[in-house]
């Protein structure tokens, strides 16, 4: 039977207190050695509550980045940070890249730096030898392109591509020099209702083209759209672990039996959009469905980034997805 | 009533003075009573339109001092609503979003005090009062009660009618409906339209509709069936890029002419080409001049600053339309 993992993908809600000091930081009333005090000071309470709750598969919270683009967008030569613009149907905002040249990552791009610290302290909360594995996340080339405002390139294809090749390419080598052995890329642009499928179709070459070449494991994160409408996309890059947002693919049963021709499959469970906790008994229904996928590895995880929950609401779902899980495995007994 | 040609006006919000911050942080430290609480946002709201009007403002509004946030105020009031804490919004921004927990139900007037007393503190005869839309409350809590997101916004819809009705009971002359979330899910567009003229219903005075960051070609195919006077749109965040599409609008347009967003304070010359620019597209008579959204999130000196280059934009503007006999327009109550 497949292996049931739990796993958070993408940020948890900037705790009020880092908040606090950012934004003390940012009026000249701080200093930048005690904002990074701050910041590990609140990935390491993070990690406690990641371990504490048994979810294997984790990411850092994001605390660094005010949204999927930020800061990185500061680091790509070329760009320019422009007005506010929403992020897809929330009420969460983010600042444009405004692309004034051709782009490239430049070298003080510090999001690999940023991973090692966070390794360290994941490894100093659980343990050298731990079964936990933190994923860098990044955005997708599809996602960069159709946030950002081009004054540039001909082509939105032309800045895919330069996206690709020399952001996300540098940065995944990066990643890899630097022990990350799963790297989660944010495409929500990939499901979402907006770009034409030639567009969609290039962005996943250019994906599964980038992936390839890094020679480290890769999550492609998916949200807000629906999976099954967008499914040969996803087929695309069936070798990677897919992440799919559940509450936007309530028709999966449409494409249920195609997705066994994904290698691992993440499926996003808890609603990182709604204050409801999910009742133990339709996660249950849910895992149960899934892991009768003819997939490698299945991971139970939220559905999309949690800045949009309250703090307290984001801790109680990652305690019952974690606690869901282990009794999950537990009771299953035939999975180790 | 006539008002001078390009009405300037405000969005809403304003940035609160520093000494009256410190009294809220006093109060939620215990050190200051609600007595000494009120007695500040009384002097805030003073404060503000005394600044509209010396800048030239012709339309201001009480800056929602008394307000931390627009959903937050109305779920405050509301019976039914919960709180569970902050949500990011954006960067280092936060709102406390409210969860529907229970039947919602309209309680006892949320603004009609906060209009009455700045219509006593202001020399001006129309004042904008802003409320939040049902639709932008609905999409912005979490709906633990309700069977779908309509059937909550329909229920909001009723309660802001209620208040609306209530404020044109007191003399409330100009009511603006803020609904930023309007546009963010296509699929719900005919509905949440219909959501609003239910919560405009019935009402005689002038209303504007505020929607901001918003895909405005998802708007457009409503501008019609919206029963409202004007639209108040966002334009210099977007480098007044998607002007045209005003083009053949039958209502008021209100121009966002200032980015809230940046502390950059626009020059006056550059307010005045934005003005220029729209009014090849809707006849002057039908604008009305303001920033693109809220000012609250800036520094209280540009936002002045901002206020000023915006009026002094607007007067370049007047003087050439002044040569073509344009100097006023009527206050318009019904389009």
């Amino acid at each position: 039977m497949v292996k049931v993992h739990s796993a958070i993908v993408g940020s948890f809600p900037r705790p009020k207190g880092l908040a606090r000091l950012v934004s003390r930081f940012n009026s000249g009333k701080i200093s930048s050695e005690k904002l990074e005090a701050g910041y590990e000071n609140y990935t390491r309470k993070l990690f406690k509550l990641l371990t504490s709750s048994k979810i294997k598969y984790v990411t850092d919270g994001m605390f660094r980045w005010d949204d999927i683009l930020n800061p990185l967008a500061n680091y790509i030569s070329g760009v320019k940070v422009d007005g506010l613009y929403r992020f897809y149907e929330n009420n969460f905002f983010f600042r444009a890249p405004q692309i004034e040249g051709r782009i490239k990552l430049r070298d003080d791009c510090p999001i690999p730096v940023w991973y090692q610290k966070s390794m360290e302290i994941l490894n100093d909360v659980a343990g050298n030898n731990s079964q936990y594995v933190l994923k860098p996340v990044l955005p997708g080339p599809l996602t960069f392109t159709f946030n950002s405002i081009n004054n540039h390139y001909s082509s939105v294809e032309d800045l895919m591509r330069d996206y690709a090749y020399d952001v996300l390419r540098p940065l995944l080598n990066e990643l890899r020099h630097r022990n990350a052995s799963i790297i989660e890329i944010h495409e929500p642009e990939l499901t979402y209702d907006r770009a034409d499928p030639k567009i969609k179709l290039l962005g996943v070459e250019l994906l599964s083209q980038v992936f390839r070449e890094a020679g480290v494991k890769i999550w492609l994160q998916t949200y807000f759209g629906n999976a099954c409408k967008n499914l040969d996309f996803l087929l695309y890059l069936s070798k990677y672990i897919i992440g799919i947002d559940l509450k936007a693919t309530e028709d999966y049963t449409k494409c249920f039996n195609y997705l066994s021709e994904l290698n691992s499959i993440a499926v996003g469970i808890y609603d990182s959009r709604s204050t409801l906790i999910e009742r133990n008994r339709s996660v249950y229904w849910y895992v149960n469905k899934f892991s009768k996928l003819n997939v490698s590895e299945l991971f139970i995880s939220n559905n999309s980034p949690m800045d949009f929950l309250p703090e307290i609401i984001a801790v109680r779902k990652i305690k019952k997805l974690g606690r869901f899980v282990d009794l999950y495995n537990k009771n299953r007994g035939d999975v180790k | 009533m006539n008002l001078p040609i390009l009405p300037t006006t405000v969005i809403g919000s304003y940035p609160r003075p520093k000494w009256f911050r410190e009294v809220i942080k006093g109060f939620k430290a215990g050190r200051y009573d609600v007595e000494a609480l009120n007695e500040a946002a009384d002097d805030a709201v003073v404060a503000v339109l005394r600044e509209h009007e010396i800048v030239g403002v012709d339309i201001p509004s009480d800056g929602e001092m008394r307000r931390d946030e627009m959903v937050e105020y109305f779920a405050e009031r509301i019976d039914g609503f919960k709180f569970y804490g902050p949500v990011r919004v954006w960067g280092n921004n936060f709102f406390r979003k409210p969860a529907v927990v229970g039947k919602l139900s309209y309680v006892k007037p949320m603004i009609v005090e906060e209009f009455l007393f700045a219509r006593r503190n202001t020399s001006k005869q129309i004042i904008k009062v802003t409320i939040t839309g049902p639709y932008t409350i609905a999409d912005w809590s979490f709906n633990e009660y309700y069977d779908s997101k309509e059937e909550l916004t329909f229920e909001l819809a009723k309660i802001i009618n209620t208040e609306i009705k209530k404020l044109e009971e007191v003399g409330a002359l100009f009511v603006q409906v803020d609904e930023p979330a309007l546009t963010t899910h296509p699929a719900e567009m005919e509905w949440a339209v219909q959501a609003i003229n239910k919560s405009i219903e019935g009402i005689n005075i002038k209303v504007g509709l505020h929607v901001c960051y918003s895909n405005y070609d998802i708007l457009k195919p409503y501008f019609d069936v919206l029963k409202v006077t004007q639209y108040a749109l966002e334009f210099a965040n977007r480098g007044f890029r998607d002007l045209e599409m005003v083009k053949g609008l039958t209502k008021e347009l209100g121009l966002g002419v200032v980015d809230v967003h940046t502390r950059r304070v626009e020059d006056p010359e550059e307010v005045a080409r934005a003005i220029l620019k729209a009014i090849s597209y809707i006849e002057p008579q039908y604008l009305y001049i303001n920033p693109d959204c809220g000012l609250k999130l800036l520094p209280r000196s540009v936002a002045r600053a901002k206020l000023n280059s915006m009026v002094k934009g607007v007067n370049i503007v007047r003087k050439e339309l002044g040569k073509r006999g344009l100097s006023e327009i009527p206050f318009r109550t019904n389009i």
